[in-house]
């Protein structure tokens, strides 16, 4: 029934865009995880922190989830692009102050703060695949506002 | 209005279902500060506060929420009392408009029981966001009393009811029998009323003669209890039985088939009051639930929400604390020694005791502040309740349901609070149980000393140390209750039965006024209790057996150690903390830090002295601990005593008995747990 509801364009894209990140995600995260061990998965992008790769593993997992519940519960479904994207910009956006954060630190305690450390930091997986999703978020938000006022 | 009117006070209670709004509208109405969250539960106690009308002096009373005029929790049991045996004035009924099964459930029960009422119809934003407009003038017509509609947050509506209140302070009638209970009820209500009439006169002056009726057919425990407290009530009592044995032969189960007449009631005012002007469909809080509950996604969601909060709170503040500790450590201290008016010893108390002790902990108080931002937003956009459901499952493994979480969470800012909120769990053995594992929560007072020593021996993985405090605390609070569960308070978790709320963006008002509420106290902490601990540690170390040891004691180790404070501090470094590996420095930081958990960094800081580098620093230079050592400690202060504070408000709850109880079990657990750490880390061979 509700299938009716939303352009099915729309909804195919919202969800396999979303999806795809997800799987970016958890092997991003799953990287980080590895980090430690495997020195083919260390990189700039995912140290070895396990914080983080939890948190991508999470963000990734709900991400991907969507596609998998299209079929059975579109709410299910629009939900998970809806949280999983919401969750991953507001990553991007912790991150993106703890990298501020940790630069006024270096300047209070008087020490100099490398430009590779900034660069490092803003470019850290969690940062970096959040700028993707803040441009895709206007269109999940979109898409659930339009699902979420149809349907009620 | 005349002097006397004033004086006699005019007594307005706030009554509705929970999570209505009660406590907003208090707020706004006195200008008090109540505290609100959006959960079900939120007030434990009743709250005075007043309103000036003209020249009426109004007394406000906020209640606890209750679902009907029978109570099963503490909580309910303060409210219903209230309403039942203290005769308010006037009762406001907070209707919850999105949820108007339940609340007029509630409104008419105080209504059958006569209470001269006006009824706000809150949240109708909500209400209209769903697609729900609500006649409210019919409302008013079918239940006979005024309404108006309300939304608290934004105070509209709020200038009607405040005139409506002025209006019947003069007095007013409600209407009795909105509810017909059907011929062969009604009639034996009529029975029973002749009854109470010839033998109860006395108790029908203060409640209408229906409503004991109704609650005697219905045969509620707390109202026989009251009619057989008057002469001849033993007599009537007994022809109630009478009476209804004999309206059982008709009706099967007399307390159901009431309930379900109310509800056939309740449903036909819905019916005639409620317009879907948008059909009705998934709203926002259904698609968000449909993650944010899912057993798989939602725990994923809990992780990244807890983490990222936690990256908030203590990352986020990093610079501040550093600036805060850079300027009263460093710039204040040194200036306070270079002033040269100054005696020695007072620049000393000034600088090395309280700048460095008080102090010390005030740096933290950007950290602080964000984690109550942090707390205040988990609070009030409604994902408590989501928590609480999510970990209900495992919870009830440990002999606790779900609902145990709200009162750890708080207990996360403040123990003190968190004991209380355990008021809302009807389970009594449940209760007492997650009352006493209520000190397990980490709370806000323990953090500068994680941050302190993570800092001082873990450094980049100082986070992580942290965060596993968090995870420490958890655990053991859910072990220590399953250890109860099984041998003290006896039984299993009784289930998870707890309304979900909508998720509601969290106002910056509310936000920051909880924020500020919380950082108020942590600072009156501080220049109080802090204070005179600290001052106290002070003179403790300049002072001897040989009397005054000069301000340079705390610059000199042989000196100090043969101060008031070292002898205090060997006693128990040579003896039970010996093989924690502590020094006596740290032991007499704990000894004070029964009183505040804050304490125990402030007299670090005085013992070992601060530079502008901060207390981590010192404390990594002087290698006062090795990992295992500095862990050990970490544990040691998350669980070794309740505070003053806590252990107080544990006896008011609980009684002495279990105040012992908490303390004891809570030394033993930290002495052993320490103990095993120091012991495992030299069994691996870390020292
Ligand atoms: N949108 C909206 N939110 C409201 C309104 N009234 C209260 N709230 C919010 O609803 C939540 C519950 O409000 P409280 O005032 O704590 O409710 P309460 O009835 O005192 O709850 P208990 O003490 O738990 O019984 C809070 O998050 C408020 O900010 C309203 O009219 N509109
Ligand atoms: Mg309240």
């Amino acid at each position: 029934m509700s299938n009716e509801i939303l352009a099915p364009k729309r909804l195919k894209f919202v969800t396999v865009v979303s999806s795809a990140f997800g799987v970016v995600y958890l092997i991003l995260g799953t990287c980080g995880l590895l980090a430690k061990t495997s020195h083919l998965c260390l990189t700039e992008v995912t140290p070895a922190n396990v914080g983080m790769s939890v948190l991508l593993i999470s963000i990734g997992a709900i991400l991907f989830s969507s596609i998998l519940t299209l079929r059975r519960d579109i709410t299910l479904s629009l939900a998970s692009s809806f949280v999983g994207s919401l969750l991953a910009v507001s990553a991007m956006v912790i991150q993106v102050l703890a990298v501020g954060a940790t630069w006024l630190d270096y300047i209070i305690n008087g020490q100099s703060f490398g430009k590779k450390e900034l660069v490092a930091g803003l470019l850290r997986a969690d940062a970096l695949l959040g700028y993707f999703m803040l441009m895709l978020f206007p269109v999940v938000f979109k898409t659930v506002k339009k699902y979420v006022i149809k349907s009620s | 209005m005349s002097i006397e009117k004033t004086r006699k006070g005019f007594v307005v209670a706030l009554a509705g279902v929970p999570n209505s709004g009660k406590s907003s509208i208090f707020n706004k109405l006195t200008g008090g500060k109540a505290w609100v969250g959006n959960w079900p539960g939120v007030t434990i106690e009743k709250k005075v506060g007043t309103l000036r009308l003209d020249s009426v002096e109004v007394e406000v009373v906020d209640l606890p929420g209750i679902y009907g005029l029978t109570a099963y929790s503490l909580d309910e049991i303060i409210a219903r009392n209230f309403i039942v045996e203290e005769n308010p004035d006037l009762v406001i009924i907070v209707v919850n408009a999105t949820n108007l099964e339940r609340s007029l459930y509630l409104a008419l029960s105080i209504l059958e029981l006569g209470a001269n009422a006006i009824v706000a119809l809150n949240m109708i934003d909500l209400a209209r966001e769903q697609g729900i407009e609500i006649d409210y003038q019919k409302l008013s017509e079918l239940l006979g009393v005024p309404v108006v509609p309300t939304v608290a947050v934004t105070g509209s509506g709020l200038q009607n009811l405040k005139k409506l209140i002025l209006e019947r302070a003069k007095g007013g009638k409600a209407r009795l029998n909105i509810v017909n209970y059907g011929d062969d009820v009604e009639n034996a209500i009529k029975k029973v009323e002749e009854l109470l009439k010839s033998n109860v006169p006395e108790l029908l002056k203060k409640y209408p003669s229906r409503w004991i009726s109704i609650k005697l057919l219905e045969w509620d425990e707390d109202v026989i209890r009251k009619v057989k407290s008057y002469a001849g009530g033993d007599e009537v009592i007994r022809e109630v039985e009478r009476i209804r044995a004999e309206l059982q032969n008709k009706i099967e189960d007399l307390e159901l088939y009431m309930t379900e007449r109310r509800y056939q009631k309740i449903l036909e005012i819905v019916r005639s009051i409620v317009r879907q002007i948008k059909p009705k469909g998934i709203t926002w809080t259904d698609l968000l639930d449909s993650v944010l509950t899912h057993r798989v996604l939602g725990v994923f969601s809990a992780i990244a929400v807890l983490y990222m909060l936690f990256r908030f709170a203590f990352e986020i503040s990093t610079p501040f604390v550093d600036l805060f500790s850079l300027l009263i450590n460093g710039y204040l201290h040194d200036w306070i020694l270079g002033l040269k008016l100054l005696p020695p010893w007072l620049a000393s108390l000034l600088a090395d005791g309280i700048v460095n002790g008080v102090g010390t902990v005030l740096s933290f108080l950007p950290l602080i502040t964000m984690f109550f931002l942090g707390l205040a937003f988990l609070e009030d956009v409604g994902y408590m309740t989501r928590i609480a459901y999510l970990v209900d499952k495992v919870f009830s493994k440990f002999g606790l349901s779900g609902k145990t979480v709200i009162p750890l969470v708080i207990g996360f800012g403040c123990n003190v609070p968190a004991v209380m909120a355990t008021r809302a769990i009807e389970d009594e053995n449940e209760r007492k149980t997650a009352a006493l594992i209520a000190p397990l929560a980490t709370c806000s007072a323990r953090l500068p000393v994680y941050m302190v020593i993570a800092y001082a021996i873990f450094k980049r993985a100082a986070g992580g140390v942290v965060l596993s405090m968090y995870v420490w605390s958890i655990t053991l609070a859910l072990l220590v209750a399953l250890a109860l569960r099984k041998f003290v308070f006896k039984g299993s978790s009784t289930g998870f039965v707890m309304e979900m709320p909508p998720y509601i963006m969290p106002r910056p008002d509310i936000i920051s006024m909880k924020m500020w509420e919380r950082t108020k106290k942590f600072l009156r902490k501080a220049g109080t209790v802090i204070l005179i601990g600290v001052v106290f540690i002070w003179l403790l170390s300049v002072t001897g057996p040989s009397g005054f040891l000069g301000v340079n004691a705390l610059s000199s180790p042989e000196l100090l150690e043969h101060s008031w404070a070292g002898l205090l501090g060997r006693v128990f470094s040579e003896t039970v903390f010996k093989p924690l590996g502590w020094d006596w420095r740290t032991s007499v930081a704990l000894i004070f830090g029964f009183i505040a958990k804050e304490i125990v960094v402030g007299t670090m800081a005085i013992l070992y002295g601060v530079g502008e580098k901060g207390l981590p620093a010192t404390l990594a230079k002087l290698h006062v601990f090795t990992p295992v050592t500095g862990y050990a400690f970490m544990l040691f202060v998350l669980i070794y005593v309740p505070c003053v504070a806590t252990m107080a408000t544990i006896r008011s709850e609980l009684g002495s008995r279990y105040m012992l109880f908490a303390l004891t079990y809570e030394l033993i657990l930290a002495y052993l747990l320490a103990l095993t750490v120091v012991g495992f880390g030299h069994l691996i061979g870390v020292s």
